[in-house]
């Protein structure tokens, strides 16, 4: 097997391509796309799904779904922003935000863990009542940050790079390591593959669950306050909709939804994908109707291909017993 | 005004709630038969409000009822088998390929309509199909249809060949493929009941809602039909699931926010509480699911007890 | 361009428009409208219609503000030769109100290419989900990265969100129109585009349709409101209604959301209504909550407004689906928002300020009117007069 068949056939594998190729048909489209402020700004765009969809990867990788994202986000932008009206120092008050979330993923795991009940059902629940919070918290305003409050998280720059993007480096950088090297992301894997294994492995299941849950908790909550920052205020419905955004790219990098696989930088790439396939059609000139079906076409290829690569070796040997798809349960 | 104002629970309380509940109880019934076979389909919501609009659309050319109703329901045919074909012949997993089926059913919703609404196309007879118009006291025709739907998933799931391998596969798979069952076609029937089911719906909603707006009809029903599933009794993990649960389910959502708007609640916490009520509900079916195996089971279930084992990452 | 287009009112020279009812042509609309106001409002119209308080009242008599003659035409289509619009549209959602809005600016748009050979081109982007705001923040920032030089844009996002990105892409000479905005909320200096082109929410809807049911239920009575998600409009709406009805003989009796959508306000109106049926109207926010508030009276057996008794149902918008409740007396009235007008206004403040120079007014606002069964006629032809201008992607 060549080094290149063995990267391709990586789970990580049919985003970067995909994502090569739809940079090579934008670039060939658009003398627009390919320019260093366009490149910043899709890169700034796709932060946010970045973020959440980091965490979803651990949830989903110790085997559960967290759809609460979507509300924390404005909790956590919320939360900051009424510390930061309340005078809080500003990196105090990113704390508050950040530990909003860790909240909720605590109360998604515990209920989960505790209560036995389905993962899907409690963050399901979770979504409504945080989103009711949010929106007692904005119901007579919008919750606006003051002036030039936490402006570096988002407007800075450092050259002609936005701050943001460094520090979304940096966050995907660090959470590759706790996902591969610490021994916290491997209990996440392997609780995710198969829990009674790791359970006499002397893996404390639940607490690993409650864990993985909290760190989506805490993602989301980060990506509230940057996206409360980018937008410098916080509204009743800030975020709805993300949960599947953020579980669309962490599938589409690599993670399975069935557990006990996932790529902290592949779900990171699946979110730069979809922000770069939009920006693409905008430069393009795409008619705005046209934007979901091919949104949905690409996502379908892209993961599509993941299949297509994976079957690379079974071209030209000897027909082994193909494993159900992936979609199956074992 | 005429009308006296009735219980929460009395007898036309019910009939309202249930009237209401069964667009989310078709897509429900189909969503359970996916999620045991191990799927999950996501493309129900706008599945449903394509077929909406089809409907109201060939209703105003002109073409007559019954073949409308018939066509629209080979597109639900269509929309499934092309799920199931993505999913077990491309291998992109049924979250992703069903979410896709959603996004773009949707998108050609928008671009056929640019986003104006199909409306005018309700008669008195498919106001009568759609369940706005009673046939007798407390019944209307979707109600009739959904029992149907409903007692059929039922016998399906618990008295056919088809069933039984709808199990097999859904716990687990590749035993049940060597076994000799046909996994990917029981997958791609699954897949295709459910497409059905949602243009059924869609048909049925139409009729009832007289008027189909493209970007938000049906928006976030596949949720609500997950949940349905789940909260009667489904696993995401498959193997697991009951029809007569998810018609409960989705019962139960539909009381929770009917609850709510019934007292007045502030709607500013009426979000917070709806989260509260879909967790005391999963909560009494999961008391109720351990009182119900407690005397059967030798073994215990475990409040904690983790998803079933799950395969082994496929190596590299 | 001849004189004869400017004068004839029928413009009988011009082809017949498919699928239009009355057999009118465009032209003959348009310049139609524009003697009637050019003959009345004569000289001082197009200052005034750029220029504040008598502008709106102008603004709000329709199109058209020309002198009207050849040489008029002439000087225009000097200025436009080489001058492309290069328009980006980016309403909230894909929905009808949003659809004849570009209608009208295409009817707008139509116009102007025929008497200024003016050249535009035109791109659309409809985010997927009410609160997709980042994504239209970031499809600005893209069309400002293209070149566009004038972006409509209706979001949901909160002014003090828009207003830096606003403020960048003008700085790179991508101007901003805000289309149907709750520019009512904020002082008008702090707005960073152009023109914010819409109506008052307060006062033009909600203030409005108080006024309708005070009228109409001869003051006195109980209502309940079947409202829109959380977020600018609703509460600028809610505002308008309870000033106007503050101090009156109506009581708001309940209160519930409806999200926006046709099946949740029909079912919260279901909900209200069997718990307590002893209303005398409910106002729905838009149009397709109107739709279901109009089921729920139906399915329940109630009585619809006759005009005399029965339950007055009023919602927001104007559009077609409001037009054809009113006609077949299902939905009571409506406050047409305008959106056709709202499209040609945006248009018009393009072509005075990016070909001619002038600077128009910071908010423009179309007029509003409530509509029932006594006048639905005129706006549902408007309405659909626009809607025979096809949506293309440029000239």
């Amino acid at each position: 097997m060549t080094r290149l068949e063995r990267a391709l056939r990586a789970h990580e594998g049919p985003v970067v391509v995909a994502w090569v190729v739809l940079i090579i048909v934008f670039t060939v489209g658009s003398s627009h796309f390919l320019t260093i402020s366009n490149i910043d700004q899709v890169l700034v765009q796709s932060l946010f799904v970045v973020f959440v969809a980091i965490g979803m990867t651990f949830v989903l990788t110790v085997g559960g779904i967290d759809l609460s994202v979507g509300s924390v986000i404005g909790l956590g932008g919320a939360i900051t922003g009424l510390l930061l009206i309340h005078g809080v120092p500003a990196w105090l008050a990113v704390l508050g935000g950040l530990a909003a979330g860790g909240f909720t993923g605590l109360a998604n795991g515990l209920l989960i863990t505790r209560l036995g009940l389905a993962d899907f059902i409690v963050t399901l629940a979770t979504l409504s009542v945080v989103q009711g919070i949010v929106e007692v918290m904005t119901a007579n305003a919008p919750i606006n940050y003051p002036p030039h409050a936490l402006s570096t998280l988002t407007s800075g720059h450092i050259g002609s790079v936005s701050t943001a993007v460094v520090y979304a480096v940096l966050i995907v950088i660090v959470m590759t390591g706790v996902y591969r090297f610490t021994p916290f992301g491997r209990a996440v894997v392997a609780v995710g593959m198969n829990p009674r294994a790791a359970r006499l492995a002397g893996i404390g299941v639940e607490t690993t669950r409650v864990r993985a849950y909290v760190v989506s908790g805490v993602l989301a909550g980060l990506a509230g306050v940057f996206l409360a920052s980018y937008l410098s205020t916080v509204q009743a419905l800030q975020g709805s909709g993300y949960e599947l955004t953020a579980i669309a790219a962490a599938v589409i990098g690599g993670t399975s939804l069935r557990g006990g696989r996932g790529s902290v930088w592949g779900a990171a790439l699946g979110a730069l994908l979809l922000s770069t396939l939009q920006n693409g059609l905008v430069l393009l000139g795409l008619n705005g109707y046209w934007f979901d079906l091919v949104t949905g076409g690409v996502i379908a290829l892209a993961v599509g291909l993941g299949g297509g690569l994976q079957g690379i070796r079974w071209i030209g040997r000897e027909k082994v017993a193909r494993p159900y798809q992936d979609g199956s349960p074992a | 005004m005429g009308v006296a104002s009735p219980g929460f629970t009395s007898l036309n309380g019910w009939y309202f709630m249930v009237n209401e509940s069964v667009f989310i109880i078709l897509i429900a019934v189909g969503m359970t038969v996916v999620l045991i076979v191990g799927g999950i389909d996501l493309s129900v919501g706008s599945g449903m409000a394509v077929a909406a609009a089809l409907s109201g659309q060939l209703l105003l050319d002109g073409v007559p009822m019954a073949l409308v109703f018939v066509i629209v329901l080979l597109v639900g045919v269509a929309v499934g088998l092309v799920n199931g074909l993505l999913i077990t012949y491309v291998g992109i997993p049924d979250f992703i390929a069903t979410l896709a089926m959603l996004t773009a059913l949707r998108g050609v919703l928008l671009i056929w309509t640019q986003g104006n609404p199909v409306l005018g196309y309700v008669t008195h007879a498919y106001g009568v199909i759609g369940g706005s118009t009673k046939i007798a006291p407390y019944l209307t025709v979707p109600m009739l249809l959904t029992l149907a739907v409903a007692i059929a998933g039922s016998v399906l799931l618990r008295y056919t060949v088809l069933g039984r391998h709808i199990h097999a596969v859904g716990g687990d798979g590749d035993a049940a493929v060597l076994m000799g069952v046909r996994a990917k076609r029981v997958k791609i029937a699954c897949y295709v009941i459910s497409g059905v089911l949602a243009a059924l719906s869609g048909i049925l909603l139409a009729g009832y809602l007289s008027q189909v707006s493209p970007g938000t009809t049906a928006s976030g029903y596949e949720l609500m039909a997950v949940a349905a599933a789940v909260l009667g009794g489904a696993s995401l993990s498959g193997g697991r699931g009951s029809v007569f649960g998810a018609c409960l389910g989705a019962i139960a959502l539909t009381v929770i926010t009917n609850l709510l708007s019934w007292w007045n609640v502030n709607p500013n916490w009426s979000d917070v509480l709806v989260g509260v009520l879909i967790l005391l509900a999963a909560l009494l079916q999961r008391a109720g699911v351990i009182v119900a195996t407690r005397g059967g089971q030798t073994k215990r279930p475990r409040l904690a007890d983790p998803q079933p084992v799950t395969r082994a990452p496929q190596s590299v | 361009m001849s004189d004869q287009t400017h004068d004839s009112g029928n413009g009988s020279e011009r082809e017949a428009v498919p699928g239009m009812p009355d057999g009118n042509t465009r032209r003959g609309f348009l310049r139609r409208s524009a003697g009637v106001v050019a003959a009345t409002a004569g000289a001082t119209s197009v200052a005034g219609a750029l220029g504040g308080v008598a502008g709106s009242a102008l603004a709000a008599t329709g199109d058209s503000v020309f002198p009207g003659n050849a040489a008029w035409d002439a000087a225009v289509a000097k200025y436009a030769a080489g001058n492309t619009l290069k328009i980006g549209w980016t309403p909230t959602q894909g929905e009808d109100f949003f659809t004849a809005i570009e209608h009208g600016a295409f009817a707008q748009l139509t116009e102007y290419a025929e008497l200024f050979g003016l050249k535009y081109t035109w791109d659309t982007f409809i985010p997927t989900g009410f609160s997709a705001v980042e994504n239209q923040i970031s499809t600005v920032q893209a069309w400002v990265q293209k070149g566009l030089n004038a972006i409509m844009i209706c979001t949901a996002a909160d002014y003090a969100t828009t207003q830096s990105v606003f403020k960048a892409a003008q700085a790179k000479g991508t101007n901003i129109y805000e289309v149907n905005m709750f520019a009512e909320l904020y002082p008008t200096g702090s707005i960073n585009c152009v023109s914010a082109i819409g109506y008052d929410n307060n006062t033009q809807a909600g203030y409005l349709a108080g006024e309708y049911l005070k009228k109409t239920l001869n003051n006195k009575g109980r209502i309940y409101l079947v409202w829109g998600s959380a977020g600018n409009w609703a509460t600028s709406r809610l505002a308008g209604l309870k000033a106007s009805l503050k101090g009156s003989g109506i009581e708001i009796v309940g209160f519930q959301r409806g999200n926006y959508v046709e099946d949740q306000g029909l079912a919260a109106a279901l909900s209200l209504l069997r718990h307590d049926s002893n209303v005398n109207g409910i106002y729905a926010e838009n149009s397709e909550m109107g739709v279901g508030v109009s089921l729920a009276v139906k399915q329940l057996g109630l009585k619809p407004w006759n005009g005399t008794s029965g339950i007055v149902t009023i919602t927001s918008n104007g559009k077609l689906s409001d037009y054809q409740n009113i006609q077949n007396g299902t939905l009571t009235a409506v406050v047409n928002c305008n959106p056709v007008e709202q499209g040609r206004q945006s248009i018009i403040a393009m072509l005075y300020h990016q070909i001619l120079g002038y600077t128009p007014a910071a908010v423009i606002n179309v007029p509003t009117k409530v509509i029932d069964k006594t006048n639905y006629t005129e706006p549902l032809a408007y309405y659909k007069w626009a809607y025979t201008y096809p949506l293309t992607g440029g000239n």
